[in-house]
């Protein structure tokens, strides 16, 4: 089944295609008339380039941090993210661009300092990482609450941000800066595409890897860059949105393989995927837009079973 | 020409520590076999990761090809040395074994530029040599230690790295592959390599080596030619009673 990844790649863009169709059409096969397809189109744009950056911050930060629950929601990531967009909506403009530099900052810093508080004596600890994700999860949330309680008009607005929403309104003039985000978004996502092999060579353990010739320091930096600016960016247009870099590289690892020539694409064209499906449950099942990881949630619980399964059967194993 | 040396080197993992290895200085030849010794907690495989870069030495201690450690890239240091550290393999589910060893010739080209045919016969030869070409598509996870251990044995094999430092290869190998895996060793010296292991077993490290170096407590307390060793000094060490008999170590307990 692992060998035909080719064929997997195509089935999975394929489907893609076509629910994107269905997205647009809104499931009637009938284009709508010009404003509300241009409204359409670009939360399909946001919603997918999110599902797809988001998937791929995931499956690079559980190599990194060999750890199959990592992912940049849990890690806290994305809520360190917000503070950063919490902030610069209380202090500043409302234009994109501005919240993406505080937002940036406040995520190098939790990767940064999940990832030493995890290290102890040279080996990290899966249990720490998880954890500081959790416990930073609450606090800058906590943070983010607190700012925007005292800022009592956006108090409907605080549940879509911290649970994350792409129907967002965009006034021509910030068209652009969307557009751009986006884009940049995209190929920060990229990135890791050009140090596959060194990736491949760090699941063998940091040792190992460096045995192989890989400067696993640099590597792990460069991870940690390319993943918490392309997830401020994301955070910063939809707020945070959790559980697709959890889900999704873990059921590509098992159904076509863990290699990351063919892991990074499929992980970020199934999360868009799986964005836009959430994106559609939650515009047409429920009578008000419900925000995304509250659906992503639901998704989550059984697959996290499944992922503590497993992980006591390889311990078994071993 | 000497392709390690090893100049007043000492070591802790935190500076409050007391140091693990303890003002070192010595140096290998070019085609050396040189093999550590030494008992429990003596800083064999503390040395082993100063030798090879897993753990970064301080400035002006370690010198490969006559230059700092510290001062090559990753990618470059791996041609000069190859490392087999005696941690295993975290369970892995992403590599197969072929995948593996063409990882091994990573450092011989640039970017994402895809292997050459002269590095694929390079793999070719050391599955042959190592006998693991039916192991080619197994994934590492499914293989057994024995296997596994040859598997990594043909990476070091594949790098063609100048000098070999490996800890504790020997480990899972069964007594053929064992003796096969050290004669082998023994070869590769008239390929000019140099070759540092290791070991637990001192009666293996006696025959196969020409050079013994035996650390007690972080300190060197021999080093040089095994013909020279002092087997008196060797029972204070191991704490056991030694005899020779023809080129053998016999060993018997002291309580």
């Amino acid at each position: 089944m692992r060998k035909n990844w080719f064929l997997w790649l195509i089935t999975i863009i394929l489907t893609l295609v076509i629910f994107s169709i269905l997205y647009l059409t809104n499931f009637t096969f009938r284009f709508p008339p010009k404003e509300i397809f241009y409204i359409r189109l670009i939360r399909f744009l946001v919603t997918s380039v999110a599902g797809f950056t988001l998937a791929i911050a995931g499956s690079t930060l559980q190599t990194i941090l060999q750890n199959p629950l990592a992912d940049p929601y849990i890690l806290g990531i994305s809520s360190g993210a917000l503070l950063g967009v919490a902030l610069s909506k209380i202090f500043g403009s409302q234009i994109h661009l501005t919240a993406f530099l505080p937002a940036f900052v406040f995520a190098m810093v939790t990767i940064f300092s999940i990832y030493y508080l995890a290290r102890v004596k040279g080996t990290l600890v899966k249990e720490l990482l998880i954890l500081g994700g959790l416990f930073l999860n609450f606090f800058f949330n906590g943070i983010v609450f607190y700012l925007l309680v005292l800022k009592r008009e956006v108090l409907e607005e605080i549940l879509y941000i911290l649970w994350g929403y792409t129907g967002i309104i965009v006034t021509t003039g910030e068209l652009p800066f969307l557009i751009i985000s986006l884009f940049i978004a995209f190929i920060l996502a990229c990135l890791p595409l050009l140090k596959v092999r060194e990736l491949d060579a760090i699941t063998l353990g940091d040792y190992e890897a460096m045995s192989l010739g890989v400067d696993v320091h640099k590597v792990r930096n460069f991870v940690f860059f390319t993943t918490s600016a392309s997830t401020a960016l994301v955070v910063s247009i939809t707020g945070a949105i959790g559980f697709v870099g959890l889900m999704v590289p873990n059921i590509i690892k098992k159904i076509i393989g863990g290699k990351h020539a063919i892991l990074i694409p499929a992980s970020g064209l199934c999360g868009a995927l799986l964005m836009l499906i959430a994106d559609a449950i939650s515009r047409n099942i429920s009578p008000v837009e419900l925000p995304l990881s509250i659906i992503l949630g639901i998704f989550a619980v059984p697959f996290f079973f499944w992922i503590i399964w497993r992980q006591r059967n390889e311990s078994n194993r071993g | 020409m000497k392709v390690i040396e090893v100049k007043n080197l000492s070591f802790s993992y935190e500076p409050s520590f007391e140091p693990l290895i303890k003002d070192l200085t010595f140096s290998v030849e070019k085609g050396t076999f040189l093999s550590i010794i030494g008992p429990n907690g003596s800083g064999k495989t503390t040395l082993f990761r100063l030798l090879t870069g897993l753990i970064k030495p301080p400035r002006n201690s370690v010198y490969i090809w006559r230059k700092d450690i510290n001062e090559y890239q990753r990618k470059e240091l791996v041609k000069y040395v190859s490392a087999l550290s005696s941690a295993e393999l975290i369970y892995n589910e992403v590599l197969k074994v072929q995948d593996y060893l063409e990882l091994a010739r990573y450092p011989y080209i640039s970017g994402l530029e895809s292997l050459k045919s002269f590095d694929y016969s390079v793999i070719e030869n050391t599955k042959k040599i190592t006998q693991i070409e039916a192991l080619s598509n197994k994934y590492l996870w499914e293989l057994s230690q024995g296997e596994l251990a040859r598997v990594r044995i043909a990476r070091v094999f594949a790098q063609d790295s100048k000098i070999i430092i490996m800890d504790e290869p020997t480990a899972h190998l069964d007594i053929d592959h064992k003796l096969w895996f050290l004669g082998t060793l023994r070869r590769l010296k008239s390929n000019e390599k140099t070759v540092i292991t290791i070991v637990h077993d001192v009666n293996l490290a006696y025959r196969f080596s020409d050079e013994l170096l035996v650390l007690e407590d972080g300190k060197i307390v021999f080093f040089g030619e095994k013909e020279k060793l002092d087997l008196k000094l060797m029972e204070k060490v191991f704490n056991v009673k030694i005899r020779k008999v023809n080129h053998d170590l016999l060993f018997e307990e002291t309580f």
